[in-house]
């Protein structure tokens, strides 16, 4: 059984159909990548996943459990968390708090614990401060643990990103251009960050235009086009796939 | 001299408890509220009709009434505004302490109408002399301010805290960082909504008098004016600024009584006109505020 089973998702926008019968598997394990033209569905895809845009029709499981439809907050809770496309966030929080704000079962998030807090509060409070110093260690984001996450550089907030998603113990990460305009160099640091995480158990569905770093990374590739599925492979298949490329390219008209 | 200096200094502490309420709505949780004088008034009038007009309960039990009301009405105006922000947020909410006003004006049988509600009760009032009333009041006041301040410490410190200025920055991505946005929005717009409500009975009982025209958005603007002069999302800047708004307002009333040749109406709008020009000349030269906020740091050890 795949760990994410999308069947027959659509969403419509004011009459522009974003999606039109999606059906994609991410089997356990993989990174897989999600490619496909400009305006082909695949970040309206990731916001009716995860819970942000309630899909028209169709249907989410994730993990054996049928998601479709539930609060962004319980999908996250499930072990299911995306990272955004333009590094969105909180950019009047420390790097460190952006990383503690994503830890799970924090009972002094409840409001008498914030004014009184109990001791179970405080020492999960600091398990999550060392957890977020071990994940900017990790991410090489310890030299400005303070600072706000506005200071960042765009590589800094990929990884930052990234960062966030990994303190919500997550089964699966949906990445949404997790290297776009990011510099060569740490565009393959952040292609190594997510092979080791990989290798131990995070599987990943990245959205992501950059073909070198899909062939690097991604088995399988789907490719979406006019909101839904058209082909899924092995990069290379993918590559030489007629139909893949009239998608990107445009048809030529003396083979209609 | 000295009542009227006391006199200022509670209604400083006053404009400071509403400014910290303000800023547990909008400069922790970043949710505009321009009804703040709404739930002033609602708790005035809980505290007054449970202690003078349709009962007598003892003072204490009257102001925590006054705090559980505006907590609710708070939490239900937030959410029926739940899927609202900016500028709509805004005129809902300045909507509802509009019409606080008018059904206090005009519920004659309830709330004694435009009238307003007298004889309304404070602590000691009666048996000892006026001035040490004031004094008292003060006293009690500061204490009030102090306690609230402290609480409001805590929350902005707190993990809590943490939540909702994620939600300040972007609602939609503290849902996916796996926060229920809704619940925190509610209880924060009940915590400032009590806050100001508690302000608000503690209004009718030094006041002795409350009625439907103190109740003007005017005191709204005040309010937010004090959070911004002193630096919203800072507790101290929002005590600080309420002091410098009351003291700038009475300043303005003899160094405008100074200028010779002016009638009452002209004095009154010269007043008006120097608190406008406070406001644009601080968010021209010091948006931020006095006490700027600043994010909170952790220790971390050596990056190396």
């Amino acid at each position: 059984m795949p760990l994410l089973e999308v069947r027959g998702l659509a969403r419509s926008f004011y009459g522009v159909q974003a999606l039109t019968g999606l059906d994609l598997d991410v089997e356990a394990g993989t990174i897989t990548g999600l490619i496909g033209p400009n305006g082909a569905g695949k970040t309206t895809a990731f916001n009716v996943i995860t819970g942000l845009v309630p899909p028209d029709a169709g249907t989410v499981r994730f993990d054996g459990v049928d998601i479709t439809g539930l609060r962004p907050d319980r999908i996250t809770g499930l072990g299911l968390v995306r990272t955004f496309q333009i590094a969105r966030g909180f950019p009047r929080l420390s790097v460190l708090e952006n990383l503690m704000l994503y830890g799970a079962r924090q009972p002094g998030e409840s409001l008498p614990l914030a004014i009184l807090p109990s001791r179970a509060a405080r020492a999960r409070e600091a398990e999550l401060l060392e957890r977020a110093i071990t994940t900017a260690r990790r991410l090489n984001l310890l030299r400005v643990a303070n600072n706000p996450a506005s200071d960042l550089s765009g590589g800094q907030k990929k990884l930052l990103e990234l960062g966030r998603a990994l303190m919500t113990d997550p089964k699966l990460i949906l990445l949404d251009e997790p290297i776009a305009g990011v510099n060569p160099t740490l565009a393959g640091e952040i292609g190594d960050h997510l092979m080791r995480l990989r290798d131990e158990g995070i599987t990943f569905l990245i959205i992501e235009h950059h073909m070198d770093a899909i062939a690097r990374l991604c088995a399988p590739v789907i490719v979406m086009a006019e909101g839904r599925k058209l082909a899924e492979g092995a990069f290379d298949a993918i590559a030489a796939d007629h139909a893949v490329q009239e998608a990107y390219m445009g048809r030529r008209f003396a083979s209609a | 001299m000295e009542n009227y200096l006391v006199a200022m200094a509670v209604f400083a502490g006053l404009y400071g408890l509403m400014a910290l309420g303000l800023n547990v709505i909008w400069g922790m949780a970043g949710m505009i509220n321009l009804g703040l004088v709404g739930f002033m008034a609602v708790g005035a009038y809980t505290s007054a009709l449970l202690t003078v007009r349709h009962a007598t309960w003892p003072i204490p039990l009257g102001i925590l009434a006054a705090v559980l009301v505006t907590a609710t009405a708070g939490a239900l105006v937030a959410r029926i505004t739940a899927r609202m922000r900016g500028d709509y947020l805004a005129i809902v909410t300045l909507g509802f302490s509009e019409v606080v006003r008018l059904v206090a004006a005009n519920e004659i049988r309830f709330t004694n109408g435009t009238d307003g509600i007298s004889a309304i009760p404070g602590p000691w009032r009666g048996e000892v002399a006026p001035a040490t009333f004031n004094l008292i009041f003060l006293g009690l006041t500061a204490l009030a301010v102090l306690v609230v301040y402290l609480v409001c410490q805590r929350i902005r410190h707190s993990p809590y805290g943490r939540v909702l200025r994620a939600i300040r920055d972007d609602d939609q991505v503290t849902a996916v960082a796996g926060k229920p946005v809704l619940r925190f929005k509610t209880e924060a717009f009940a915590v400032g909504a009590a806050i100001t409500g508690f302000a608000g009975a503690l209004y009718g009982h030094y006041n002795a008098y409350i009625a439907p025209e103190g109740f003007v958005p005017l005191i709204t603007i005040y309010v937010v004016l004090a959070l911004t002069a002193g630096g919203t999302g800072t507790n101290a800047g929002a005590v600080v600024g309420a002091v410098l708004v009351v003291a700038f307002m009475e300043g303005t009333r003899f160094v405008v009584a100074a200028i010779p040749g002016l009638a009452a109406v002209q004095i009154a709008a010269v007043r008006e006109f120097l608190i406008a020009a406070l406001l644009i000349l601080l968010l021209r030269v010091r948006p931020q505020g006095l006490f700027p906020e600043r994010h909170i740091r952790h220790p971390v050890p050596d990056p190396r």
